[in-house]
């Protein structure tokens, strides 16, 4: 009894308590799962939205809206006058930037400032950059009734596992940014047929848009980046030497595995010199000219593989000292090894590259020949 | 006298409190403030400021192992008269409630910003102290009870931060000490704010069941906050760029936003949540060594009032006043110099009064 009594006055305050204010309950809510931002013609900054709709008898699954604003933040004001629920970005798996909007300006990455000072925003959404107008990919309807987010991860996810492009998230993106020793890379996908990725994006320091890579010199950079934790596929035209009839096809096919990759900084009269040695071990998938893979042969195979894949990683690494971009991130092996020399190029790192001198050597052992001789 | 017998608490216990005292939010600020005063050498001067804690700590041991029978006020009593022992009283009371009261608006902060934004701060703080309040007023032994479940019940946390080492870039640790020496050293003061807390052994030493242990588990409790440290703040140096660590607050926090489980989303949310009894060390030891001190001072045994007052107080000022994230900083910059001079100087010269007048003492008899 008495017990009860001292505990009736601090339950009767209780009461006088307004619970929790930031209470929000599903039916109330709309999430955006997919964020975008593009620049017009006239120079005005656009967002995206795209909203999915749980209700059963909608026709569609999701909802776009477009809104002129150069505040994300206010953007989300905007927003909120359209739909139907509370609109909140807490959900956001995809952001996306048009090729325009990362041609034209430059420090497009401060947009991005609201996802990390509101704590609760999330940082994991996915970065794509989309080859066009954003209005075409907002009101492109998926073939196979997905919605956009999910078709959108989609692609991004499948192409990835294949290391056909980096997959980067809004904090990897963070990372890069501000990296002296390495430039950022992003998804890059366009609407062709449907939708599809296109590779990666290669942006210069200060995030303005430099190049384009292809699936396949995407797969190259994730191995230079030690990031492809799948395997990789290489397909090419042997030399005539190798095959009994030069007139016939002379293409082969394998997937590299257990790729190892070392890379050893050094300087030189203030110029930086990298050596990047690449081994893997290669599966045959498919070889379309008769050919017995033994002792000398295949040692020549294994030869021409080699000199393949090296030709490549040299292609791809002078398309990237041209562009004075390192996506790959060897400034942080020079300021991890040489700290006195990075610091002084560390501010034009891009260019301290492109000066710099890469020497690839990459050794492919054939393990596998596959069922049929 | 019995009072210490009845409410002795286990050397695990002893270390519980220490060690919570001391990791509760240094496990989530402190790579930010290791990187930004001595970059990735940052780990380095953890260990020196270990070194450092480390005597100071065993100074204090040192101190109370002189008399068994009472806490450091007693201790007072005995050798300097009743108003030695109350002029510290008076000093370690405004000691730990400033203590609890900056443990307390650190952490609703960190809560108003990452999980409740729009809840008013003085909500958070009542909720909070409802239950601080019903550990605090008991005694030692529940204290010491509670300490230690909270700290084996956050055993997880090292292994959630397993999840963020997949983008963890090992290079970011070279080079080694690059502007030399001069930035390790002078970022140890530093260190000294998340170290404070050991203190709390000239309270517990009577309590404690073993007291031929009492060094033993205050090195082990410091080398547990010790290995804390040094595992959040390498576990930061490798996920994040040295050129983006100046951008980020709390580090923790952000590298466990990246955690994506297919059954969770923001894990981060959750884990201030379940770290919340972490945190809460550093205030519920805090508040009852506030009101033991207090009681001292007037001769009363009953912790209760004092600590209504106290949390009575906070609540209230809270309603009107609380501070916001730079005065936060200056305060914990002072509490960081108050802290050294009791936890750090003080034991010091208290033990050469003491040897001292225990001469003079003997010297007395002799002749």
């Amino acid at each position: 009894m008495t017990a009860a009594r001292k505990l009736l006055p601090p339950l009767a305050l209780l009461l006088l308590l307004t619970g929790c204010f930031d209470r929000l309950d599903m039916e109330d809510a709309s999430m955006s799962l997919v964020a975008g931002i593009d620049v017009e013609e006239n120079g005005k900054l656009y967002q995206y939205t795209s909203i999915p709709i749980f209700a059963k008898n909608s026709k569609r699954k999701s909802q776009s809206y477009k809104v002129q604003s150069t505040s994300l933040r206010q953007g989300r004001g905007k927003f909120d006058n359209y739909t139907v629920g509370v609109f909140n970005g807490r959900k956001i798996q995809v952001l996306v930037v048009s090729k325009r909007l990362i041609e034209t300006e430059h420090a497009w990455f401060r947009f991005m400032d609201v996802y990390f000072r509101d704590g609760r925003n999330p940082i994991t959404s996915h970065v794509i950059v989309f080859d066009g107008p954003l209005s075409q990919l907002y009101e492109y309807t998926p073939t196979n009734q997905t919605i956009l987010p999910i078709a959108l991860l989609g692609v991004v996810k499948s192409t990835s596992s294949r290391s056909e492009s980096v997959k980067t998230t809004l904090q990897e993106l963070h990372t890069q940014m501000y990296e002296f020793g390495q430039t950022p890379a992003v998804t890059e996908v366009e609407l062709k047929q449907d939708l599809r990725v296109k590779g990666s994006a290669l942006l210069a320091h200060d995030g303005r848009y430099v190049a384009s890579l292809d699936p396949k010199e995407s797969a190259l950079l994730l191995i230079l980046k030690k990031k492809n934790t799948r395997t990789v596929g290489f397909s090419f035209e042997v030399p005539k030497e190798l095959v009994t009839d030069p007139e016939g096809s002379r293409w082969i096919s394998f997937t590299a595995e257990k790729i190892k990759v070392k890379i050893r900084t050094a300087v030189k009269g203030g110029r930086f010199s990298f050596d990047i040695r690449v081994r893997m071990a290669a599966g045959l998938m498919e070889k379309q000219f008769p050919a017995d893979i033994q002792a000398e042969q295949k040692r020549k195979l294994e030869a021409a593989c080699t000199e393949y894949v090296k030709k490549e990683f040299e292609k791809l690494l002078d398309k990237l000292r041209e562009n004075k971009v390192d996506p790959i991130g060897l400034g942080i092996y020079a300021r991890a090894y040489h700290y006195g020399d990075f610091q002084k190029v560390k501010d034009h790192w891009g260019e301290a590259f492109s000066e710099a001198d890469v020497n690839v050597a990459v050794d492919v052992k054939i393990t596998d020949e596959g069922a049929v001789k | 006298m019995n009072r210490y017998a009845d409410n002795s608490i286990t050397t695990l216990q002893f270390i519980a409190i220490i060690t919570g005292t001391q990791v509760s939010f240094g496990f989530i600020d402190i790579p930010y403030e290791l990187h930004e005063h001595a970059g990735s050498d940052g780990w380095i001067s953890l260990v020196i400021g270990w070194l450092v804690t480390t005597a100071a700590s065993l100074v204090a041991i040192r101190l109370m192992k002189g008399y068994r029978q009472g806490t450091l006020l007693d201790l007072l009593a005995k050798y300097g008269g009743r108003w030695a022992g109350r002029a510290v009283a008076c000093v370690l009371a405004c000691y730990f409630a400033i203590f609890s009261y900056d443990g307390l608006i650190y952490s609703t902060r960190v809560i108003k910003s990452r999980i409740l934004q729009e809840t008013p701060i003085f909500i958070t703080l009542f909720l909070i102290l409802i239950p601080a309040y019903m550990v605090a007023r008991n005694e030692v032994r529940n204290i010491g009870r509670y300490s230690e479940f909270a700290l084996l019940a956050s055993l997880w946390i090292p292994f959630i931060f397993s999840f963020t080492l997949r983008h963890a870039n090992w290079l970011y640790l070279l080079p080694v000490l690059p502007e030399g020496w001069g930035p390790v050293f002078s970022t140890v003061p530093h260190t000294i704010y998340y170290f404070l807390g050991f203190f709390a052994s000239v309270f517990l030493y009577p309590y404690l069941q073993k007291k031929e242990r009492a060094g033993m588990a205050i090195v082990i409790a410091l080398t547990l906050t010790l290995l804390s440290f040094l595992f959040i703040s390498i576990v930061c140096f490798v996920f994040l760029s040295p050129d983006e660590f100046g951008t980020i607050y709390q580090p923790a926090i952000y590298l466990l936003k990246t955690v994506r489980l297919p059954f969770l989303e923001q894990v981060e949310g959750m884990f201030i949540v379940m770290y919340l009894m972490i945190f809460s060390i550093a205030w519920i030891p805090s508040l009852y060594f506030f009101s033991y001190s207090v009681n001292w001072t007037f001769g009363r045994t009953d912790p209760r009032l004092p600590l209504r007052l106290l949390i009575g107080t906070i609540i209230v000022s809270s309603y009107f006043y609380v501070p916001d994230y730079w005065q936060l900083i200056r305060l914990n910059k002072w509490l960081s110099g108050f802290g050294f001079v009791v936890e750090y100087v003080l034991p010091l010269v208290l033990l050469a009064l003491l040897s001292l007048s225990k001469r003079y003492r003997t010297e007395v008899k002799q002749a």
